[in-house]
């Protein structure tokens, strides 16, 4: 009943699915090489970074410019460091770029942006972004609302 | 001689790093500004000074605490590279009198709200600190406030941007000025329609 050219067929059917799911999880997990030149180090400094992984994307303007590599907590301001690997196809940001952790979509994966400033300086490897915009905690927010509410009456 | 001259230098060099990095030295200007402020309240209510003479003092005493120039090129962000000099000049002066009156126009409406500040800043890096305070009134949760200071040579710690209950100031204003340059079409045009107005809405 069994012909060798369908078992063949089925196998090579299957073989190509798990290519495809290997391909979207890496394409997904952002684990795939860019085939940048090169990369600089940029690091920047949030009240809260919550639900912000290593991996995540870095974006200027909608366009993935680099990857999170590392975020730490740091004792002396009680906020995290977030260290960003940027391609150096991309070197054109100002000293005064801000940086913010948005959500790509209504409950997506969450993402640092990228927003050049005026200064005629640009960041090099090693500088430090000081104008953030922190994560929205949904809870605080429901605190703050409540409160309000309270408030008020 | 020369080897005065070198220690001299040496000295010199050493003052400046401790001015730049001084955790106390920051949190300083806003103290004094703030003390200032309660000084002026108290003369008000004692019907001393009038609304617009309390307005004007207000204004005497933040104006020098804000670094106009750094905030005019971060609220114009992308743009203040393609505009003029002469346009980052004219954006410069109309910021600082919108700010100055947006701000003394909101704390001459006082409501006994007691401004906390710490004794020291957190030295970023030398010339950057972060000063975190908070805001208390009767009745409220206090409000955080996050103070980002620079060090400029002439003028010594100066106000960068705030950050009020985590929503960035200078971000809202830079979106603010985005959205006035797509409305009008152009630089000049975002500069011209930038008012009191604009910054008082944030």
């Amino acid at each position: 009943m069994y012909s060798r050219g369908t078992e063949l067929s089925v196998g090579v059917f299957v073989f190509l699915g798990a290519l495809c799911l290997a391909f979207l999880a890496l394409e997904v997990s952002g684990l795939t090489k860019s085939g940048d030149s090169g990369v600089y180090r940029l690091s920047a400094r949030f009240d809260n970074v919550a639900g912000l992984t290593t991996r995540a994307k870095v974006s200027a303007a909608g366009v993935t410019v680099g990857r999170v590599v590392a975020i730490r907590y740091d004792e002396k301001t009680a906020g995290a460091i977030v260290d960003m690997d940027i391609s150096q196809d991309f070197s054109q940001f100002s000293e005064d770029t801000s940086a913010s952790i948005l959500t790509a979509g209504l409950l997506g994966e969450k993402y640092i942006g990228l927003m050049t400033g005026g200064e005629m300086n640009n960041l090099v490897d090693g500088d430090f972004i000081f104008d953030t915009q922190s994560a929205v905690v949904l809870e605080e927010l429901i605190g703050k609302f409540l409160l309000n509410m309270s408030s008020e009456k | 001689m020369k080897f005065w001259f070198v220690v001299f230098l040496t000295f010199l060099s050493s003052f400046h790093v401790l001015a730049d990095s001084d955790t106390k030295a920051a949190v300083e200007p806003l103290k004094i500004a703030r003390d200032t402020f309660y000084t002026d309240v108290s003369k008000y209510n004692e019907g001393q000074l009038s609304e617009e003479e309390l307005v004007g003092r207000i204004s005497e005493q933040f104006a020098p605490l804000i670094n106009d120039r750094v905030i005019a090129l971060r609220v114009m962000g992308r743009f203040a590279r393609q505009a003029t000099d002469a346009e980052r000049d004219r954006f410069t002066e109309r910021l600082e009198m919108s700010l100055v009156d947006a701000y003394a126009r909101g704390l001459a409406a006082y409501g006994g709200e007691k401004l906390v500040l710490p004794d020291e800043g957190v030295i970023l890096k030398p010339g950057r600190a972060m000063i975190s305070a908070r805001l208390e009134a009767p009745g409220r949760e206090p409000l955080p406030i996050q103070f980002a200071m620079g060090f400029a040579e002439t003028s010594g710690w100066m106000v960068e941007n705030v950050v009020i209950s985590g929503i960035n100031l200078g971000l809202t204003l830079r979106n603010q000025f985005a959205d006035l340059v797509k409305s009008s079409g152009s630089v000049s045009g975002a500069i011209d329609s930038w008012t009191f107005e604009s910054v008082r809405a944030n």
